[in-house]
């Protein structure tokens, strides 16, 4: 590609506002890693499931109801 | 049940350090969550997702995680359980090219309105949860999500001091705007079944509290304490009619007892669902509270409160009269709450109909140190819509 063809669209692409972050729906997939969130636990202190790495784990997604 | 269930069949491999427990808890009231896990004496570290970040439509959602933080499986039913473990531990899994790292820590200056807000939810602490109210509402047209979350908010400031009035309704109106969207959304769809009348219940949503509560004080354990006590609605069974036949005394027929004008208590109501078909039925929820600016309070050597509610032409109210019994004190000013349930008539027209009450009740004031009986008219509007 020219380089003034690259930055043309650069300079296009990085003019406009980022947009809005996807949605997390749907995104737990066999094969990838589980979604990088930063969630507060019982006490309010921020975890994530990326820092229980290191050992298997069986995650439960649930509602005690 | 799912979650106990698996704990049971995996607690060797736990023990023997094999295999850990995690969990995410999709409710608006994580401390709940908190009570089950000593109930059920599961010991693991439990996330809070209220906002339903993770964007899950369903619970119970089974995820097997490898060493490497990569996803193994999903959806794993509990028949699976013991025989799902023993495998998952002893299969060797490649480290893969990327290494999965942490989130860095909150970030209250995000530059996304949508993920300022999340953030300032998660972590800025309640009391700023009406600058959270604020940039959802900034955003609400964005899409469903953002609805949801607008609704997650304003039920949290409901439940918090900085309450203010209609908190409860907004949070039930924008659920049901997000469910309107994405119908198939079970997490939203239980927010507002949590609420909702018995006919159109799941099962009971918190109806294990007192056994929890019960054999975890007869194990010689003090209960997780809840900062929201469940309601009635969230206690109650389903159920396929309304008790609308069994019907009894009114408790001031000829309206004789003093208006309250001042008025000494106030009252919020709320409707769930938001708008309800001919032929469907709803919840109402009536909170009353001391008017603190006029220095009003229980008065608890007298009656309870009492409430009554009239019944409009073909429509069904079950129950009419509601009773909330004094605690044990000389006075109090807690919130008191009463819900019961309603059905349209099958050919109302669309619009608001008010549905009239009326409660009774003792209060004491202490600008002139009073005490008086009171009764509070009440019109309870309901959205009518196909």
């Amino acid at each position: 590609m020219k380089w003034w063809l690259t930055l043309a669209l650069c300079l296009t692409a990085c003019s406009r506002t980022m947009p809005e972050p996807a949605p997390l729906a749907e995104e737990i997939r066999v094969g990838s890693p589980f979604p990088n969130l930063l969630l507060p636990d019982l006490d309010g202190r921020a975890a994530s499931v990326a820092a229980m790495r290191g050992r298997k784990l069986i995650l439960h997604i649930f509602a005690s109801w | 049940m799912h979650v106990p269930g698996w704990h049971e069949q995996t607690l060797k491999l736990q023990q023997e350090g094999r295999l850990a427990m995690a969990g995410i808890v999709q409710e608006q009231h994580p401390d709940r969550a908190r009570l089950f896990m000593q109930w059920k004496r599961m010991d693991w570290p439990i996330l809070v997702d209220s906002l339903n970040l993770l964007g899950v439509q369903v619970v119970p959602l089974t995820v097997a995680i490898d060493e490497h933080g990569i996803v193994r499986a999903t959806g794993i039913k509990l028949a699976d359980a013991a025989r799902f473990a023993e495998e998952f531990v002893n299969t060797s899994y490649p480290a893969p090219a990327v290494l999965v790292v942490p989130p860095p820590p909150p970030d209250l200056h995000a530059t996304s309105p949508r993920a300022s807000a999340d953030d300032v939810f998660l972590w800025g602490g309640i009391g700023r949860v009406s600058e959270v109210i604020a940039s959802y509402r900034k955003i609400r047209d964005a899409d469903a999500p953002v609805l949801f979350r607008l609704g997650v908010a304003y039920r949290a400031r409901y439940d918090s001091p900085h309450r203010e009035p209609g908190d409860f309704q907004a949070a039930v109106d924008h659920w049901q705007q997000a469910l309107d969207l994405n119908p198939n959304q079970y997490i939203w769809r239980r927010r507002i079944q949590q609420y909702g009348p018995r006919l159109d219940k799941p099962y009971p949503f918190y109806d294990w509290v007192p056994a929890a509560r019960r054999e975890i004080r007869e194990r010689g354990e003090e209960p997780a304490p809840l900062v929201v006590e469940p309601g009635g609605a969230e206690f109650a069974s389903p159920a396929k009619q309304l008790q609308a036949a069994a019907g009894p005394a009114e408790p001031d027929p000829g309206g004789r007892i003093h208006r309250d004008e001042m008025p000494f208590v106030l009252v919020e109501q709320t409707v769930v669902p938001p708008a309800v078909a001919p032929g469907a039925t709803g919840r109402v929820h009536l909170v009353f509270r001391p008017n603190t600016a006029r220095q009003a309070h229980w008065n608890n050597e007298a009656g309870d409160l009492v409430v009554w509610v009239q019944t409009p032409d073909g429509w069904e109210i079950d129950p009419r009269r509601l009773t909330v019994p004094n605690p044990p004190l000389e006075v109090s000013l807690e919130p008191r709450q009463v819900e019961f349930e309603f059905r349209v008539p099958t050919g109302a027209a669309e619009g608001d109909t008010r549905v009239a009450a009326y409660a009774l009740y003792y209060v004491c004031e202490d600008e002139n140190g009073v005490c008086l009986y009171r009764r509070q008219d009440l019109q309870v509007r309901i959205a009518v819509a196909r």
